[in-house]
């Protein structure tokens, strides 16, 4: 019965055009895409995005003051004050306020030297979220809320913080384990602020993300290690904003046991910013996705128009596997063409980019594997669902126009900004338009404070939850389109 | 060209078609707008009108369908044994669609503009420049976009590929953009006649758009030129 | 206008396929022209080439002396039944009668008359997507009748007809002719035009293989299913 649909199928030079339409634009605007992004730094191309111990892009910059501890020890401070000032934030853009952003960081820090992206842990106190044990960029444990006495042991491979309210009474916040860690390493006091962030529509589509610079500075004392410290700014790219250069720099002081450290950045995995990921070489999916969703109607509603759909019928009773074997060789076909396509230019593309000096952001083979097979299958799943519209309502012009209203729009509402962002994630949970989730490659983290709106490439579903409800979708329609083949003439 | 005229109303008025298409471009119009004045939006007008990215798919659905619909079952060559001047057949569609895009977007672009003065913060007078500009010149996009998927019809010649064919011309670029560069996308929104031809429902920072709301208006009219040229050429040359 | 279709030299390939093949034949008034060849003898391209839908490589059809996309009111000159499928199933049978008629100027009087001549009248007001096979012949002849034209075009005008519709389409063909109207007949069964043709006109392979009368050909042949057997051995071309 496949191979009946896949003849039918493969003798329609119009269809098979569709498919190969379907995998040139994957192919070649995937090339035009990659080969027209560009980025520079200032008029230079960029510094390579430095990356973390799990290999992932990480922001790493901050104000560290330290010293060399050779093996075991561990370090103990208070911390006396935590001010900051946010420059021109919304709504009014036109003063410097007093304040931290809510994960303004000072505390504590074990680091393997002061390279970005270097191995470290660090136990800190947060402009809002209470103290927090961190490690290595991607990990973040909460402790209590209302302490300010801090403490980081090390003991080998293991870092162990803890926090106190009043220095006397301790609570183990949490152990951290930085692999291969060599004897000699830095700790020390560290201060960071994170940009504060906002992300509004683009005319134009998508987002225009807006950071403004901020500063930090934590006042410790009862420092319990004494000794000479050394400061670095960690990650720093040498240039100043004016409040750094008028008022105050990054930069520390000591009187005694009291060490006053001020400090932007962030210590954090690196969001698009640091620059575009894998995902953009996937510009073509949306004029495949047209193609194969034309494809996939003709090839159910071409039958019933001509009324060779009796023929069929005739021939193969099985009404539900007809369909259902209609479904799968058209999900087979488009899954296919998805699958080369999106292998060959995921790949390729990502060489273009980079043989252009822009930081693709590095991503994992798992992680480039399953955006691959993401592509295939939004593609396939979106033929399948598409086809299953037309085999239900039997007209091709109505099922056209619902596929694409169903599966584009809602996208394109999404993503575009046209909609509010909580309106925008609700199209992109309900609606088939669900299965863009797998373009999403960098995953969002709670403890940074970025925009993390469809506009900027997160999605509210992980990639397979959103690829199973447009799944869904298409099973619900197969399922309607069977039920009313059963129940009603040919 | 009246007794087309009068052949191609009857056509219209005899099937469900017309009858489903103007109250659904119209509600879907006015629905999504009323429903979008009150969210909150740098650009209150703009956001007044954005049933017309819903409307605009239902204006090309009807629009490829009431010509390429006759392809399907066979009743172009009916209708071109009827009338041999083909031309004239497609002038006659293309007015009484317009006349049907028309009936469904002027009550439905109205609504929209008094639902965002009364609802949004800071809309401007309904009798402003601005407005007026913005509510006018939807309708006349509307019709454009009516006339774009007249042309593509009759260059495809199949329902489905027509439809397809302009949903993708109006809704891939936005997506495009998206992953495009600065200057390529500023490219591309000028060209496109969606992202051009609505720059006219603009009213704020018009400076900082690619191109000018009537420029932009301009490129969608021009698409809609472009497509009845190659759909009244490809009428003419090609067999039935 | 004269009661005349003249087709002269036509050729048409589609791709590598030839379709006509220097086409020539003239059908006159007052007689039933039968139009016979096996399937894809190009029958029904010749058809469409004179109604204008297709277009040449090169040769002329001409309606009355003219070319038919040159017709005013071209239904009034001449009335064809090409594709009786060829119509919007949501639309009644009635209602597509009047939207042809007003495209030559006539009005919804005219309709009804044809309806009647038809017997078509009970059923149309009712949906043409639910009509049966001969119900819709009918329904294009009636729309072929419509401008009563003086010359009359039909492809295969007895597919799905009943029994008794056969008769009724002998009956009516021979009226036609009787009144003067010249009536081209395409059929691929030599069987169908018995009694009715007064002329035959045989095709195979893009080109007439012999055009006579039919008494002429009974008389060489016996009867006319001979000679159409005979004429056309080795021309068909079977698609």
């Amino acid at each position: 019965m496949i191979r009946a649909e896949l003849t039918k199928f493969r003798s329609v030079r119009a269809w098979v055009a569709g498919i190969a339409v379907a995998f040139l634009a994957i192919v070649g605007l995937g090339l035009l895409g990659a080969s027209g992004i560009q980025q520079d730094c200032m008029g230079r191309p960029c510094p390579p995005t430095p990356t973390g111990p799990g290999g992932e892009a990480v922001d790493d910059h901050f104000s560290y003051v330290h010293q060399t501890l050779d093996g075991d020890g561990e370090l103990t401070a208070h911390v006396a004050a935590f001010t900051g000032i946010i420059t021109y934030p919304p709504p009014n853009h036109d003063t410097i306020v007093n304040g931290l952003v809510p994960w303004a960081k000072a505390g504590i820090m074990v680091k393997d030297g002061t390279k970005e992206g270097a191995t470290y842990a660090a136990v800190m106190l947060t402009g809002e979220h209470g103290v927090r044990l961190q490690h290595d960029f991607t990990e973040d444990k909460a402790g209590p809320a209302n302490a300010s006495w801090l403490r980081l042991a090390r003991a080998g491979d293991t870092i162990t913080a803890y926090a106190s309210a009043d220095g006397a009474a301790w609570s183990t916040v949490g152990t951290a384990t930085l692999k291969d860690l060599p004897k000699p390493v830095d700790i020390g006091l560290f201060v960071a602020s994170p940009q504060n962030v906002t992300s509004v529509a683009s005319p134009r589509g998508g987002s225009l993300v807006q950071a403004r610079f901020t500063q930090a500075t934590a006042v410790f004392d009862s420092v319990d290690r004494t000794g000479k410290w050394a400061f670095t700014e960690v990650g720093d790219n040498g240039m100043q904003t004016d409040w750094e250069k008028n008022d105050q720099p990054a930069g520390f002081t000591q009187d005694q046991g009291r060490i006053t450290v001020s400090g932007s950045g962030d210590i954090a995995p690196a969001a698009q910013e640091g620059g575009p990921t894998i995902a953009f070489t996937l510009t073509g999916m949306i004029v495949a996705l047209m193609a194969v969703i034309i494809v996939a109607v003709l090839f159910i509603t071409g039958e019933y128009r001509r009324g060779l759909i009796r023929t069929t019928f005739a021939a193969m009773p099985g009404r539900g596997r007809v369909l259902t074997a209609k479904a799968a060789v058209i999900g087979a076909i488009t899954f296919v063409c998805g699958l080369i396509g999106a292998a060959i230019i995921v790949p390729l593309g990502a060489h273009v980019v980079r043989s252009n000096h822009v930081n693709l952001l590095p991503t994992s083979a798992g992680t480039q594997i399953r955006v691959i097979v993401g592509a295939a299958l939004l593609l396939s799943l979106a033929a399948i669902f598409a086809y299953a519209v037309g085999a239900a309502l039997r007209r091709g012009v109505l099922a056209i126009a619902l596929a694409v209203v169903l599966l584009v729009l809602p996208y394109l509402l999404a993503t575009t900004s046209l909609l509010p962002t909580a309106a925008g994630q609700w199209l992109l949970r309900l609606t088939p338009a669900a299965g863009f989730a797998f373009q999403q490659v960098l995953p969002a983290y709670h403890q940074v404070a970025k925009p993390y709106t469809p506009a900027d490439g997160y999605y509210p579903l992980a990639p397979w939850a959103g690829l199973a409800v447009l799944a869904a979708w298409g099973a619900a329609m197969l399922g309607l389109a069977v039920l009313r083949a059963r129940r009603s003439d040919a | 060209m009246r007794a087309a005229l009068r052949a191609e109303w009857t056509k219209l008025r005899t099937v469900p078609d017309a009858y489903l298409a103007v109250p659904l471009i119209a509600v879907l119009t006015a629905g999504v707008s009323v429903a979008a004045s009150t969210a909150e939006s740098a650009d209150v007008v703009h956001s007044s009108l954005l049933g017309v990215e819903l409307g605009q798919a239902a204006v090309a659905v009807w629009a490829v369908q009431i010509l390429a619909g006759e392809y399907g079952t066979g009743l172009i060559r009916t209708t071109f044994t009827a009338l041999p001047r083909r031309l004239e057949v497609l002038a006659a569609k293309a007015v009484l669609l317009l006349a049907g895009v028309l009936a469904a977007s002027v009550p439905a672009i109205v609504a929209s503009v008094v639902a965002g003065h009364r609802f949004a913060t800071d809309y401007p007078s309904l009798a402003s420049g601005t407005v007026l500009r913005a509510a006018g010149g939807a309708v006349i996009y509307l019709c454009l976009i009516a006339l774009i998927g007249l042309g593509a019809a009759a260059t495809v010649r199949s329902a489905v590929a027509g439809t397809g064919v302009v949903l993708g011309l109006l809704l891939a670029p936005a997506v495009l953009t998206m992953f495009l560069n600065p200057d390529w996308q500023r490219w591309l929104y000028k060209v496109s006649p969606s992202t051009a031809g609505q720059t006219i429902e603009s009213t704020v920072d018009l400076a900082g758009l690619p191109i000018g709301p009537w420029a932009g208006l301009g490129v969608a009219a021009a698409w809609a030129v472009a497509a009845l040229g190659i759909g009244a050429l490809t009428l003419r040359l090609r067999d039935v | 206008m004269e009661a005349i279709i003249e087709v002269s030299e036509l050729h048409k390939r589609f791709g590598a396929a030839v379709a006509l093949d220097g086409m020539t034949f003239t059908a006159g008034p007052g007689l039933v022209t039968g139009f016979v060849g096996p399937n894809g003898a190009g029958k029904s391209t010749t058809m469409r080439v004179i109604l204008g839908l297709d277009r040449p490589d090169s040769g002329t059809a001409l309606v009355g002396g003219r070319p038919y996309a040159s017709l005013r009111n071209p239904l009034t000159h001449l009335g064809a039944l090409i594709d009786p499928g060829a119509l919007q199933p949501g639309r009644s049978g009635r209602n597509h009668l009047l939207w042809l008629a007003q495209s030559q100027g006539l009005g919804a009087k005219r309709v009804d008359e044809v309806l009647d001549l038809t017997a078509m009248r009970p059923v149309a007001r009712r949906r043409a997507g639910g009509y049966s096979l001969g119900m819709r012949q009918r329904l294009g002849i009636a729309a072929a009748l419509l401008g009563d034209p003086p010359v009359l075009m039909l492809d295969e005008p007895f597919n799905g007809l009943d029994p008794e519709g056969i008769v009724w389409m002998r009956g009516l063909l021979r009226s036609l002719a009787a009144e003067g109207r010249a009536v081209l007949v395409s059929s691929h069964l030599m069987s169908e035009l018995q009694d009715v043709a007064g002329h035959v006109v045989l095709v195979g392979a893009g080109t007439v293989v012999e055009s006579s009368s039919t008494a002429d050909l009974t008389g060489r042949y016996g009867s006319l299913e001979a000679a159409y057997l005979e004429l056309t051995r080795g021309t068909g071309v079977l698609r």
